[in-house]
């Protein structure tokens, strides 16, 4: 058994010290930097909790939480939404040239975030954007709308793009769930005279439940986390109307020199993907105990 | 019996004296990193610095020139992220406004150009008020300026002649430009003129220009308080700036996300007609829209043409390994001849006085555009230019969205900006 067990600790040492160098050591590197002023010469001073007390009492740091939090909610929400409807299109019977429709569809997530924050920066252009252009000559608008330029429209301009680069992802998670639910469940519904629509909620559904619920979580913490799309299209402006807490922690730092309350936003972000990810570790276990 | 062995001996002594020697030649020579946005420009000025690393490797044979370009927008992450890291260039190119926070992590260059022998020549050469202004602290010089820029009004000849102005007679004065801006504005085609409303460095440099053209300053010099509405002519200025979008419409829509690049591609495009930039905007319009430099002047803003003296600084990284080699570097790139290079591919105006008599410089209608040395403002040295940056770019947005007034954004903003002065 100890032969065993050493055998054990040799087989997880390489992935043990790979972990601790790329995960741990800079996330204690960057709990320690939260403590201490970091002065321009990169001298540094310990400080206790003064940089998270700055952190706190920065109406743009609870703007920013909002945003994210609203940006993340929202594109989860939208994203399965869209990404669910198209699994479905790609599951169903009839639907011809079925792999040209999946590599279309999927086409999205091979695109790096910055070159998609790119190309929507273009497209939603005041003055070149296309989608300006095509609403102007269906009639739809009038005169262009500001669409990264006004506070109302620049946050979801960003989710909108946010939810065309994230679908692919659920889309394929449950395209494969929906292909691993038994046909005879289907079957058994029809013949007792369920409409499509009951066959959705009370087959489909049912059967995609964890996916979907290990999906969103998912989806939910890479929002969280965006900070690239909304960096290329918006830098967080206008007005921080698009900052949300990855673009607000690179600002800190690399604007404005002020790496501890840079640590101090990015260890109070770690904290509320860890709370998240507890409630996600939870509902998992009792998601699981339900299948 | 004995050949064998003797002769493997000889050979290993060979192997390790050839290999002792490479390593001696391998340490003895030395690789300076050079960290340029620039090189980003345009493929003739890439060409035009590997040229100058290839001379100036065959004058110095033991010393490379690695060449690192660096995006215009990225420029300073990279640099202190690299500084931070123990990995910095050798030598950076840096644009004047980032040494306020660059300073202290950074070597003066005097004693090392002086024992590279290129010390008095480029004091001589370059302008005193502009190195005490933006490259010198504490007596000691901590980089030397290649280029002063200094922006104007970069104007499309073309489109001035469609909207029956005279293409050689641009406004003077305020009234006349707005006359001119609606006469130029035919939307959604063509707007008159371009504000920079989008939050970045050189959108910055064109705002402070709007105090110093009313004689005011947006902080004061001594870096202690707000001075952006000290005086009722300080709030005109900007209230004037402002109306140009939100009542005559001759800006074009989405300003607030204006960057150079959005604007820059709409005067390459032709639908921008003015906008406020330096000589070298014309050859980046260029590059977008080839041939478009023929129709494009720069001449003096209306009234008192107040503008940046904007520039750059070779500088040396506190923790930089090889000054000596870089400060010879520093002298190569600014000799007379590659400043005038330089001026003429980058269209950057010399900062050598040599250089700017050059025929070739004074041949060139961009780079002999001259203002008025009083209407030359250097920015502000400060490391806290990020904060205040910041609240100057709230103040801006705020007034563009139509979320306070011009005058209640400046007062807002003079607080915000007291208090991060007094922090």
């Amino acid at each position: 058994m100890g032969h065993y067990l050493r055998y054990g600790y040799l087989f997880i040492t390489p992935a043990f010290v790979a972990i601790t160098l790329a995960l741990i050591y800079p996330m204690l590197s960057g709990m320690l930097l939260s403590l201490q002023q970091v002065a321009i010469d990169f001298s540094t001073t310990f400080v206790g909790l003064a940089n998270y007390e700055m952190v706190l009492a920065n109406p743009v740091f609870w703007r920013t939480l909002g945003n994210t939090f609203f940006f993340a909610t929202v594109s989860t929400i939208c994203t399965l939404g869209v990404g669910l409807g198209m699994a479905l299109l790609l599951n169903y019977p009839a639907l011809r040239m079925r792999t040209l429709w999946r590599v279309l569809f999927l086409m999205p997530w091979t695109i790096s975030h910055v070159a998609a924050g790119l190309g929507w920066k273009w497209i939603l252009d005041t003055l070149y954007g296309v989608a300006n252009d095509l609403l102007l000559r269906i009639g739809a608008i009038s005169e262009p709308v500001l669409w990264l330029a006004s506070r109302d429209w620049a946050l979801a301009s960003v989710i909108v793009a946010n939810i065309w680069r994230s679908y692919p992802f659920l889309m394929l998670l449950l395209l494969a769930g929906l292909q691993a639910i038994p046909q005879q469940q289907y079957e058994t519904a029809a013949v007792d005279g369920a409409s499509p629509w009951r066959r959705f909620i009370h087959v489909t559904l049912p059967n995609l439940r964890f996916l979907i619920f290990v999906g969103t979580i998912l989806d939910f913490v890479f929002n969280v986390r965006q900070f690239d799309l909304i960096y290329v299209m918006t830098r967080g402006g206008p007005r921080n109307a698009t900052e949300v807490l990855p673009t607000f922690v690179n600002r800190l730092a690399f604007e404005f020199y002020q790496y501890g309350q840079a640590a101090a936003t990015a260890v109070l972000m770690l904290v509320v993907l860890m709370l998240c990810t507890i409630v996600y570790m939870r509902l998992l276990k009792v998601a699981r105990e339900q299948e | 019996m004995h050949a064998i062995p003797r002769r493997l001996g000889a050979m290993l002594a060979g192997v390790a004296a050839t290999a002792l020697i490479g390593i001696t030649a391998a340490q003895a020579e030395v690789t300076i990193r050079y960290m340029d946005w620039k090189l980003n420009d345009s493929q003739e000025i890439m060409e035009l610095f590997e040229a100058a690393a290839l001379e100036f490797e065959e004058a110095n044979p033991d010393i490379k020139i690695e060449l690192v370009p660096a995006q215009w927008e990225q420029r300073m992450q990279k640099l202190m992220t690299e500084i931070q890291a123990g990995l910095p260039p050798d030598v950076a190119r840096v644009s004047v406004p980032d040494m306020g926070a660059l300073f202290p992590v950074l070597q003066p260059v005097d004693t090392l150009l002086e024992e590279a022998g290129a010390l008095d020549e480029l004091e001589a050469q370059l302008s005193q008020k502009f190195l005490d202004d933006n490259l010198r602290r504490d007596g000691r010089l901590y980089g030397v300026n290649s280029y002063i820029s200094a922006d104007g009004l970069m104007y499309n000849k073309r489109l001035f002649e469609q909207a029956g102005l005279d293409p050689d007679r641009p406004p003077e004065t305020w009234d006349e430009f707005l006359d001119y801006a609606k006469r130029l504005t035919n939307p959604p085609e063509t707007y008159g003129y371009a504000i920079f409303g989008a939050k970045s460095g050189s959108s910055a440099r064109r705002w402070l220009r709007v105090f110093w053209d009313a004689g005011c300053e947006f902080i004061s010099r001594d870096l202690t308080r707000a001075a952006l509405a000290d005086k009722p002519e300080c709030i005109e200025a900007f209230a004037r700036e402002i109306a140009f979008d939100r009542e005559h419409g001759v800006v074009p829509p989405g300003v607030v996300n204006a960057d150079f690049e959005f604007i820059i591609t709409a005067f390459a495009q032709e639908r921008v007609a003015m906008h406020m930039g330096g000589a070298n905007n014309a050859v980046i319009a260029d590059g977008r829209n080839p041939g478009i430099i023929e129709h494009l002047a720069l001449a003096p803003m209306p009234e008192s043409g107040a503008t940046q003296a904007g520039g750059d600084a070779f500088v040396i990284p506190a923790n930089a390994s090889n000054p000596e080699a870089s400060a010879k570097w520093i002298a190569h790139l600014m000799s007379r001849e590659f400043n005038v290079q330089q001026g003429l591919v980058g269209k950057l105006r010399p900062a050598r006085s040599d250089a700017i008599e050059d025929p070739r410089i004074q041949a060139d209608p961009f780079l002999s555009f001259k203002l008025a040395p009083d209407a030359l403002h250097s920015p502000y040295s400060t490391e806290k230019w990020g904060q205040l940056q910041e609240a100057l770019f709230d103040m801006v947005q705020s007034a563009l969205l139509g979320d306070e007034t011009p005058e209640e954004a400046m007062r807002t903003t003079e607080a915000e900006l007291n208090r991060i002065l007094a922090q």
